[in-house]
This record gives C-alpha cells, sequence and structure tokens, in this order.
C-alpha cells in the first residue's frame, strides 16, 4: 500500500471542557492514495473544517492519527510541523491569502524561500508553474491589480511550487465569479492530471465538487457516504452529489 | 460593572496602552525633574550672587517647558490615536449591543483617567528619585559641595506639573469623546478590513531622481556649513536648515524604492528567507510614513545636537576654565601696582604668592604673522588686523615661567631665537600653529624670532574668551620693549572667605589715587576665579541644562513615534503573519523577520541623523574650540548612553509589543 499519501485513523476532536463537550470529528477514518483528487464536502458545522485543519497539522485533534506519507503528524512537535507544512503541505484558502506588499512572483516565490532554496532554482520553478497556471502575465503585478481568479491561480501556483505530497483547498471557489471558478477548477484538474498532484479540497459547492474524482460526505464528525466518479461524466457525477447532498440536508431536517 | 469594563480594558489593553503609558511616565518624569531644579538641595547651597544666576535659568527653564508641554500634548495625542483605532472594532460591538455612544465615551474617559492617573503617580515617583540624582549631577558641575543632605520634594513642581498633564488629559479626552461620538457603527465594525491597494509603487527613475537630488542638497548644505564657520552665517544658515529639511525629507521619500531595488538586484540576499518580505514590509511602511520618518530623523538631530552641545560646552568650559585661572585674582593697571599698593599701606592681608610683570607691546602687527594664513581666519579678522594696525602685546619669558613656578605648573622652555604665543581664539590659535610649523618668522625690536610653541595655560587669571595673541618673548628681547601696563597675580591668604568682594574694595581704592592724577581715564581691572566661575556657570549651566532638557524630550518624542508606527503596523500586519505560520515559516524566521523589520525602521532615522550630527557636532566643536578643548568622545559617550537608553528602551519595548501582537491571533 505505497501509494497511500494520506491515512486518517479514527480521528475525534472535541471542542469545550466537561458537560458541553462538542464533538466536531467522531471518529473518522479515510484514506487517500497518491495522485487522487479528492473533495470533502458537508453542512456548516458538520466538522470539514476541522477535519481539515487537523489534516493541514493546524489544529491538533483529541485523539486518532493522521499519517501523511507514512509519517505521524498528530506526534510532531511544533518546529517539525512547521517543517512538514512547509515542505509537504500545499495550501489554497478561500480568502488567497496572498501577501497584498508581495507581487505574484514574490508571493509564489515565498514558499521556496522559506524553505532555503536557491534564487536560480526559485526563477525556472515560478516560470514553469505560472505557465502551467496560465498566470505567467500577471506574475510583476501586486495582489490588488489582478482579478480574483488571477489571485486564486496565484495562490494555487504558491500551493504547488514545491512539489508537495499533498495539496489542501479551502472553499477555493468561494470568493469567485463563476467563470473564474470554472477557470480554477480546471486548473485543479490538469493539475491532478498532468502533474499528478494529490488535492483535498473542502467545499460546500456541488458545482465546484464535481471535479473531484472521489467525495467524502461529512455530517456529524463522520463520514456519511462516499461518492466515486468513476467513468461518469461531470454533468452525471454532478446530479449524484446533488442527490445525496438533498439526502444528507433533507436527512437532518426531515428524519431527525 | 461599567467601571469595572473600563478598568478591566485597561489591563486587557495594557500592551497597547504600554507605550503610551512608557511615554507619559517618561514626560511626567523630565517635565518635574527640571521644573524642580530651584527646589534641589545643591541649589539651597548656593550663594546669593549664584542664586540670580539660578533665578535666570529657572526662567529659561519655564518658557521651554510651555514649549515642551506642547511637544509632550502632541505626543500623548498620537499615541491616543493608536489606541482608538486598534479598539474600533471593540466600539463598533459596544454600539451593536446597543450601549449608547454616551456610555462608551464616558467608558473612554475613565479608561483616559485610570491610565493618566498611572503614569502620573508612575512619572512623578521616578521624578522625585531621578531629580535627587541630578542634585548629584548639579553639584558636581557647579563645583559645590551639598551641605547636611535631605530628601526634597519640589510642591511648585509637583503642582505645575499636575496642572500642565491636567490641562492635556483634559484635551486627550475630549478628542475621545468626540471620536467616538462622531463615529459610524459601520466604519468602527469595518475597521479591521485590510485596505489593499495603499502601496504606491513609484518607478525607479523618480526613486533615482529624488535620491541624488536628496545627496545633493544634504551634501551641498554640509559643504557649506563646513566652510563656513558658525557665526558668520546669519541668513545663510536659514537657507542651510531648509536644504537639511528638504534633503532629509527627500532622502526618506525616495529611500523606500531605492532600498528595494537596490536589494531586488542583490537576488541571493533578496530571495532569502524572509528578507524579501522584511523589505517589502519596510519600504511599503516607508511609502507612507516617510514624512514622520523625516521628522522622527531631524528631532534625533536635534537631540543629539542639543546634548552634544550642552556636554561637550561644559567640558569645554572646565577645561578651559581651569585652564585660564591658575591664581586666585588678577590686578591689571597702567601703573605698578605694587608701589601703588605701598603707597595704599598693603592690601590689608588680602594676597599672597603675588607676582608683577610688565605686559610690553611689541609693536609687532598681527598682520605680519596673519597674512599668509588668512584663510584659516574670517574674512572681517584679517581686514581688522590689517586697517587697525593693531600688534601683539608680549610678555617675557621670565614672567611668565616666574607665573607658572608660583601657580604649581611646569615651565616653559623656549628655544633661542623663537617666541611662544598664548592664545584663546580658535582661528587665531590655528594660525600660530601653522606658523610654528612652516617656521614664520616675526621681528620684535629689530630681532627676528621665528615662531615657537603654542602654551595651553595662561599666566593669569582672567576671562574665557578673547585673547587673540600674547607673544612669550625671550629675556633680551623683552628687556628693549617698553611695558604698556602691570599685572598683578596671587592668591588670598588662607582664611579668605569674601575673596571678590575684597578685591573689589582694593581695585576702588586704587582707581581712587590715581582718580586726581588728571590724566584723564585711569585703566585698572580686575578678575577673580569666583566671579568669572559664576559667569561662566550662570550662562554655559543654563544652556547645558536647556539642551539637555529639550535633547531628552525630542529623543523621547522621536522614540515613542517611531514605536506607536511599528505596533500599529504590527496590527496590520497579524494575517500576515499568520499566513506565513500557515504556510510553514519556522517561528524563529518570523521572529526574526520582525525584529529586523523593527530594527531597521528604529536604525534608519538613527543613521541619517548620526550623519548630520557628525557634521554638526564637528562644526559645534570647531566654534566651541576657540573657548576650550572639546574632548568630542566623551561627548559621544555621552550621548550614545542616552540614546542608548531610552531610544533602546523603546525599541525593546516596541519588540516586545510587537511580539505579543502577532502572536495574539497567532493561529486559529
Amino acid at each position: 500500500m505505497d501509494n497511500i499519501v494520506l491515512e486518517v485513523k479514527n480521528l475525534d476532536k472535541v471542542y469545550g471542557g466537561k458537560g458541553s463537550a462538542t464533538h466536531a470529528l467522531n471518529g473518522i477514518s479515510f484514506s487517500v492514495k497518491k495522485g487522487e483528487f479528492v473533495g470533502i464536502m458537508g453542512a456548516s458545522g458538520s466538522g470539514k473544517t476541522t477535519l481539515l485543519n487537523c489534516v493541514a497539522t493546524i489544529d491538533t485533534p483529541t485523539s486518532g492519527a493522521i499519517e501523511l506519507d507514512g509519517q505521524d503528524v498528530t506526534r510532531m512537535r511544533q518546529a517539525e510541523l512547521s517543517r512538514f507544512r512547509r515542505e509537504s503541505l500545499g495550501f489554497v484558502f478561500q480568502d488567497f491569502n496572498l501577501l497584498d506588499t508581495l507581487t505574484a512572483y514574490e508571493n509564489i516565490a515565498l514558499a521556496l524561500t522559506i524553505m532555503g532554496q536557491r534564487p536560480k532554482t526559485i526563477l525556472q520553478r515560478v516560470k514553469m508553474v505560472s505557465e502551467t497556471l496560465g498566470i505567467g502575465d500577471v506574475l510583476k503585478k501586486y495582489p490588488y491589480e489582478m482579478s480574483g481568479g488571477q489571485k486564486q491561480r496565484v495562490a494555487c501556483a504558491r500551493a504547488i511550487i514545491h512539489n508537495p505530497k499533498m495539496i489542501l483547498a479551502d472553499e477555493p471557489t468561494g470568493a469567485l465569479d463563476s467563470k473564474s471558478a470554472r477557470l480554477l477548477l480546471q486548473s485543479f484538474e490538469r493539475l491532478n492530471d498532468d502533474l499528478g498532484a494529490t488535492i483535498l479540497m473542502v467545499t460546500h459547492d456541488a458545482f465546484t465538487a464535481s471535479y473531484c474524482r472521489r467525495i467524502l460526505f461529512i455530517k456529524d464528525g463522520k463520514i456519511f457516504t462516499e461518492l466515486a466518479r468513476a467513468e461518469m461524466d461531470r454533468k452525471a457525477f454532478f446530479e449524484r452529489i446533488i442527490e445525496v447532498v438533498s439526502l444528507l440536508g433533507g436527512d437532518v431536517s426531515n428524519v431527525l | 460593572m461599567f467601571y469595572n469594563l473600563a478598568f478591566k480594558n485597561v489591563l486587557r489593553s495594557f500592551k497597547d496602552y504600554s507605550i503610551y503609558f512608557l511615554t507619559l511616565t517618561f514626560g511626567v518624569c523630565i517635565f518635574y525633574v527640571f521644573n524642580s531644579m530651584d527646589s534641589q538641595q545643591v541649589m539651597l547651597d548656593f550663594t546669593a550672587r549664584q542664586s540670580t544666576l539660578i533665578y535666570f535659568m529657572m526662567e529659561m527653564i519655564n518658557i521651554v517647558s510651555t514649549f515642551v508641554s506642547v511637544v509632550l500634548a502632541g505626543l500623548v495625542l498620537y499615541a491616543n490615536n493608536f489606541i482608538l483605532r486598534r479598539r474600533k472594532r471593540e466600539f463598533g460591538l459596544y454600539m451593536t449591543m446597543g450601549v449608547q455612544r454616551r456610555r462608551i465615551a464616558l467608558m473612554l474617559l475613565v479608561e483616559s483617567v485610570v491610565i493618566g492617573v498611572l503614569s502620573l503617580a508612575a512619572g512623578l515617583a521616578l521624578g522625585l528619585l531621578l531629580s535627587q540624582m541630578l542634585s548629584v549631577v548639579v553639584s558636581k558641575i557647579y563645583h559645590v559641595a551639598v551641605i547636611n543632605y535631605h530628601f526634597v520634594i519640589s510642591v511648585s513642581s509637583l503642582c505645575k506639573t499636575l496642572q500642565y498633564f491636567a490641562v492635556i488629559f483634559v484635551i486627550v479626552a475630549a478628542l475621545n469623546v468626540v471620536t467616538v461620538s462622531k463615529a459610524r457603527l459601520i466604519h468602527l465594525l469595518h475597521a479591521d478590513r485590510r485596505n489593499e491597494g495603499a502601496y504606491i509603487t513609484r518607478h525607479l527613475w523618480v526613486s533615482v531622481l529624488f535620491f541624488l537630488a536628496s545627496v545633493a542638497l544634504l551634501s551641498g548644505a554640509y559643504a557649506w556649513i563646513l566652510k563656513i564657520k558658525l557665526y558668520e552665517l546669519g541668513w545663510s544658515l536659514l537657507i542651510i536648515i531648509v536644504m537639511g529639511c528638504v534633503g532629509t525629507l527627500l532622502f526618506f521619500l525616495s529611500l523606500s524604492g531605492f532600498l528595494l531595488k537596490a536589494a531586488q538586484m542583490w537576488r541571493g540576499f533578496y530571495f532569502k528567507h524572509l528578507n524579501m518580505f522584511v523589505l517589502r514590509q519596510l519600504t511599503s511602511k516607508l511609502g507612507s510614513t516617510f514624512g514622520s520618518m523625516a521628522m522622527v530623523c531631524l528631532m534625533l538631530f536635534l537631540t543629539i545636537g542639543a546634548l552634544g552641545s550642552a556636554v561637550g560646552m561644559n567640558e569645554a568650559i572646565d577645561d578651559n576654565f581651569n585652564r585660564s585661572t591658575p591664581f586666585d585674582m588678577t590686578l591689571r593697571s597702567e601703573y605698578d601696582i605694587l608701589k601703588d599698593l605701598e603707597a595704599l599701606g598693603g592690601d590689608d592681608g588680602l594676597l599672597q604668592n603675588t607676582y608683577q610683570y610688565p605686559v610690553l607691546i611689541t609693536g609687532s602687527r598681527f598682520d605680519q604673522l596673519t597674512t599668509p594664513y588668512a584663510r584659516l581666519l574670517p574674512a572681517h579678522r584679517s581686514v581688522d588686523y590689517a586697517q587697525t594696525g593693531a600688534s601683539f602685546y608680549g610678555v617675557s619669558i621670565e614672567d611668565y615661567n616666574a607665573c607658572m613656578r608660583l601657580a604649581g605648573y611646569e615651565e616653559l622652555e623656549l628655544e633661542a631665537g623663537k617666541f611662544a604665543a598664548y592664545c584663546t581664539y580658535k582661528p587665531m590659535m590655528d594660525v600660530f600653529r601653522a606658523a610654528e610649523r612652516d617656521g614664520a618668522c616675526i621681528e620684535v625690536a629689530g630681532t627676528t624670532l621665528a615662531a615657537g610653541p603654542l602654551v595651553q595655560q595662561s599666566m593669569r587669571t582672567e576671562s574665557v574668551t578673547g585673547i587673540d595673541g600674547l607673544l612669550i618673548l625671550p629675556a633680551e628681547v623683552a628687556a628693549r620693549l617698553k611695558p604698556t601696563a602691570y599685572t598683578l597675580v596671587g592668591d588670598y591668604r588662607p582664611g579668605i572667605e569674601d575673596g571678590t568682594d575684597q578685591v573689589q574694595v582694593l581695585w576702588g581704592r586704587l582707581v581712587e589715587l590715581h582718580a586726581s592724577d588728571g590724566q584723564g581715564r585711569y585703566d585698572v581691572f580686575y578678575e577673580t576665579k569666583e566671579a568669572l566661575y559664576d559667569s561662566n556657570i550662570g550662562t554655559y549651566g543654563t544652556i547645558m541644562f536647556i539642551g539637555i532638557y529639550i535633547g531628552l524630550v525630542f529623543l523621547i518624542a522621536s522614540a515613542a513615534v517611531l514605536s506607536i508606527q511599528q505596533l500599529s503596523q504590527s496590527s496590520d500586519d497579524q494575517e500576515r503573519y499568520r499566513l506565513l505560520r500557515k504556510i510553514g515559516t519556522d517561528e524563529k524566521m518570523i521572529a526574526s523577520a520582525q525584529t529586523r523589520q523593527i530594527a531597521l525602521y528604529f536604525l534608519m532615522p538613527l543613521g541619517l541623523a548620526a550623519v548630520h550630527s557628525w557634521v554638526g557636532l564637528y562644526v559645534v566643536t570647531d566654534t566651541l574650540s576657540s573657548f576650550g578643548n572639546f574632548n568630542i568622545l566623551s561627548t559621544v559617550l555621552y550621548i550614545a548612553f542616552f540614546v542608548l537608553v531610552i531610544y533602546g528602551g523603546y525599541f525593546l519595548a516596541t519588540c516586545w509589543g510587537a511580539k505579543h501582537i502577532i502572536r495574539e491571533r497567532a493561529m486559529e
């Protein structure tokens, strides 16, 4: 099983103390293979963001294990975690999170400079990645001079420039118009198909999720169901997602 | 409940309030210390004559204090503004919950009062302690022994400090109330939003142009002030100051673009770790704060200038004083004083160790010596020497050495065929030194004498300034010259307390003795060590204290402004550092990036101010050296000490505060 990148085992996350404990994650287990494009869906409060934060090593689970490339990240210390994040993970956030004082080029390069890469390597990598993502012409611009879609693709470039083991995306289309969202998702597909990047994306939007190869649905901190795209075309997959989502949502309001 | 909230807010916002508190405390402390000077123990031990000088000094301190209070008020308002800005969202939240503006304003008022009272108390406590230390400093400067020391509290200064700061607090409180009542809820709630797009990116050539202009202006101003002497400047001084100010402003205006471009050329440096981030942070901040940066730089220059001149002046005067007062008193008359004293029946047991020598007219004109060295003299002096045909006074080497023996100084050995010189006027000293180096000669009473050494020690007690040149001549040459006057030097007999008064009486009797001579005006004068001392200290002591006062206030003001700017920058930076942490930047790298950012921010104005001051102090040294030896090293050490303690203290406090600010929202 050496092509498994992420292995989440029995993950628990409890907020609050005695009496008023809230289980954000309730014994979640799943795994992601190398080169997979996996989506995590769920309603607000389902625990999907908590899950992503735990995998991102930004938050620590109460119990359970998260093995990324064979390493248990829950047992790492602060300094190791920083190192792990900058070397093995790439982040794409809903609100882009670009540094407004830096140009696009510098924002992308940042992921490499903090790893101590040489300027020459940086130049080559930035050039390559920005061409793949079609942002070669905005490299000299500042974030405020770019459109939302461009910003998000720059953020994407920053996330993949150091060849991370996995890209974590948190509602990456949340702040984009539909055209930009589609462009971005196509970029994700290309990264996944052409470069073999492993992507774990959290979203509540069915359209966005339809670009994934496999989707985990989360409810009340547990995996509710799992949906694989397999040979379906995107439209069919989208309809299946909608079905599950309505079931997921309907379940909560009607049955209980 | 409501007051509880206000008190808790002060505690909770302590990090925000720390710089505000520190600045107020320092301000109150300095204000109290300088205004309490007249009540200090050492001042009470002064004589009546010295008291008038103290009175004059206190008048000056009063005037300066008004000015200082305006500066401090501005500073307090600035700091207060920073706190308000930080807490806009909090106020917005109160308003959404339906708290009336009036209540919020009142709460803010309570907070202001709490912090005001605390800092007043702390400042006064510190001031009380420091003012006791001031007594020690004053007694050292004024060479007055402190008799039966006890702890002094200056009630008048206390009241004055309370009064002035009460006014400042009232203004602050009033402005706070106005701000809160005018604020719009939507703006308060959205105060946290970053305003992207505020960073003006200038073209490189504009930066280069500005940078070159600033370098040209500054070097022009430097060259000008170095070339012309300070006391001859007049209007051109104003032009130089304007040039300096504009140059400084352009320097900081262009620095952001210039610095960035320069660093970007050096790719290995720019793309290393967080260097790029630090530089961008710094330059984007500079892009909007270059004005205050230039002001801080000029304030620091003023600080260093004021402190430097104050300390240097004191040293110069002290040094000079020792060299120009070998005896307790000097009498000078057209007549033979010893004979006159005999005629008067002695000096009433006033003097001992007396020695009288004739002052000779050499007949050698000043311009005989100065003509080849005209460039060393101010233009008007050269003209004066040529037109008036003034000639040097002279004394015999034997008389000089007799005085040295009597005063317990080393005797002078004069080579045959040479003359020595005594002089306190700086340009003329340069002329004498150059003449000795070149072996220049003058003719005295038919003998050609080569220029010899410039002696440091005066042979009589005399006023500090303005001895253009006294020639010390070989005995055989001196013997051929005619005396123009007689000088009697001497010390008081042991046990004489009111020497100056007695010398004055003696002088009166000498004047009377020749009043009936019918030869017109009778020229006789006296100097005593104490009288000279008092007038020196009265003038220069005042200048010194005012210098230190202003220097300290400006130092605090500039450090506080930088500190507040960096702290507010840190609150804006929270998001940025959060992102850096998320993408896995080392904590160490982040800490060092922030420290470097603050350090550079503090160092940049200090750097340019140091260059300004180097030139400034050079000019001041040059001017002061006509008063005496100005020890540049010890002056620099004094300044470095003040700057290190206050500026460095603010720097550390800022680093501490900034670290806490970005840690607040480290991870969410």
